[in-house]
């Protein structure tokens, strides 16, 4: 195990969800930064270079994918690889996360340890 | 006479009147309607000069060729119509009336507007849509708060709460299948979700379905097997969705099979179709449930319910999916024995 804890960037805007996952992070060892919208998303991403960021496609301002596709475009944070966390079941919107750069794809309802593994994957 | 006049002008159908040659002989007050022209300018033109619709012109020159009414079907009687810029929808009959001298005299076309309940649908369609996806977000903190505390890495839980937290999980699945069932439906059935037909490889297609399952049987001591013969031949299928049948008979076959049972998979050919079975030591399925048990909502009954049911959903949802493919499903049961259930779906021609 490494000596440093590793930190994620979550952005999400449903307050008991933000709970459940931070917990879900925080028990695995992680330091978990918080933002609730797009715009703070890039500026925190941009100012604290998280090691992996969980985002939510339905967020109040701007939308998820664009969210994702700024990131990516970005020379500060395009190594950042960003997990997808949305209710968005459609394999439109799969395909769509995927154009706008998206590391990896998962659908809420979500188990911890399936979260677990997939951040392992990006984060070691 | 006049009196009868009188009740078809104000019929709330749309009545119209055509010779054999298609042209107009009378119009009702609805007809004048949708045509956008009184009975006097449309007397005696052609209806295709009257109204752009190629579907009912086929249908009125089947009526005049074969001096019969028309083949009607769901789909061909349903005609959708841009009236004044608005869309909206008709059903349709068409009734040829012949003479003595066998000769077709007239044809009388009826068209009762649906629009409301096309649009009462579509919103039905829609609901049910938004409503699945807006339970995921509610069920996420929900499942994963459960999840947390059965670690035990925010406090070792008590017995008791051991207990009420599996059962909440169990029906936080239950509620997340139903969300998800209904969702599927509702886009089966509003065709929003086009059947995507590729050559399937059958080998993967078990695979896929069985792998997310394994760990589940393993957990409950059943023991899933799976049987393929080599060379089976490629079928011509939507994947996901056959899929998706696959895993839900499993999956069905697990919730209704005691610790310790087993459940068996098997492939075979027959002809130019590939039939799939799962056979598991369950309950088993009343004989006179058998055939019922496929239609929507549609749930054996019998003593105290457990979490383990759904909304009945599932198998109405396989059995769309498998006819969509032009196959057959169905379930053999000798009761508290266990139950068979097969769906063919046909094979890549070679
Ligand atoms: N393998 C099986 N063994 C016994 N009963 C079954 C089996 N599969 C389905 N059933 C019965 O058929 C019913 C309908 O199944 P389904 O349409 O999948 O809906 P659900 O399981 O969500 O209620 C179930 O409620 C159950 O009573």
């Amino acid at each position: 195990m490494g000596s440093e804890r590793k930190t994620i960037l979550l952005v999400e805007d449903e307050k008991n969800v933000i709970l459940a996952v931070k917990t879900c992070l925080e028990v695995a060892e992680y330091k978990v930064l918080i933002v609730e919208n797009g715009e703070k998303a890039l500026e925190r991403a941009k100012g604290e270079k998280p090691d992996a960021i969980i985002l939510d496609l339905m967020l109040p301002d701007v939308n998820g994918f664009q969210v994702c596709q700024q990131l990516k475009g970005m020379e500060e944070t395009k190594d950042i690889p960003i997990i997808v966390l949305t209710a968005k079941t459609g394999e439109e919107d799969k395909e769509r996360a995927w154009e706008a750069g998206a590391d990896s794809y998962l659908t809420k309802p979500i188990r911890p340890e399936q979260l677990w593994q997939e951040i392992q994957k990006f984060v070691s | 006479m006049i009196f009868f006049e009188k009740v078809y002008y104000q019929l709330p159908e749309a009545v119209i009147l055509t010779d054999k040659t298609h042209s107009i002989v009378s119009l009702n007050r609805k007809a004048e309607e949708i045509f956008e022209a009184n009975l006097g300018e449309a007397r005696g033109k052609k209806i295709e000069d009257l109204l752009q619709c190629p579907q009912l012109f086929s249908l009125l020159e089947e009526t005049v060729v074969l001096s019969r009414p028309p083949q009607l079907t769901y789909e061909n009687s349903t005609l959708m119509l841009d009236v004044n810029g608005r869309k909206r929808f008709f059903k349709l009959s068409i009734i040829p009336v012949i003479t003595f001298q066998n000769e077709l005299e007239l044809v009388i076309t009826t068209m009762a507007e649906v629009t409301v309940l096309k649009e009462i649908e579509q919103l039905k369609t829609d609901f049910i849509a938004t409503a699945s996806h807006e339970f995921r977000t509610p069920l996420t903190s929900i499942s994963m708060g459960i999840s947390m505390m059965k670690t035990g890495k925010l406090g070792e839980p008590t017995p008791q709460m051991q207990k009420i937290l599996d059962a909440l999980e169990e029906d936080c699945d239950r509620l997340l299948r139903l969300a998800e069932n209904l969702l599927d439906l509702s886009r089966l059935e509003s065709g929003a979700i086009a059947m995507e037909i590729e050559e399937v490889d059958v080998y993967r297609m078990v695979e896929a379905a069985l792998g997310t399952l394994r760990l589940q049987a393993e957990k409950r001591d059943i023991e899933l097997q799976a049987h393929l013969p080599e060379n089976l031949p490629r079928i011509r299928a939507d994947l996901n969705k056959a899929i998706w049948v696959l895993t839900n008979l499993v999956a069905n076959a697990l919730r209704y099979t005691k610790e310790g049972g087993s459940i068996k998979v098997s492939v075979y050919q027959k002809g130019a179709r590939l039939f799939f079975s799962v056979a598991d030591t369950g309950k088993g399925i009343p004989r006179e449930y058998q055939e019922r048990i496929f239609q929507k909502y549609v749930q054996v009954k019998e003593g105290k319910k457990d979490a383990a049911g759904g909304a009945g959903l599932g198998l109405a949802i396989a059995k769309d999916i498998v006819e969509a493919h032009g196959g057959e499903i169905w379930v053999n049961s000798e009761p508290n024995k266990g139950a068979v259930f097969t769906f063919s779906i046909p094979v890549v021609r070679g």
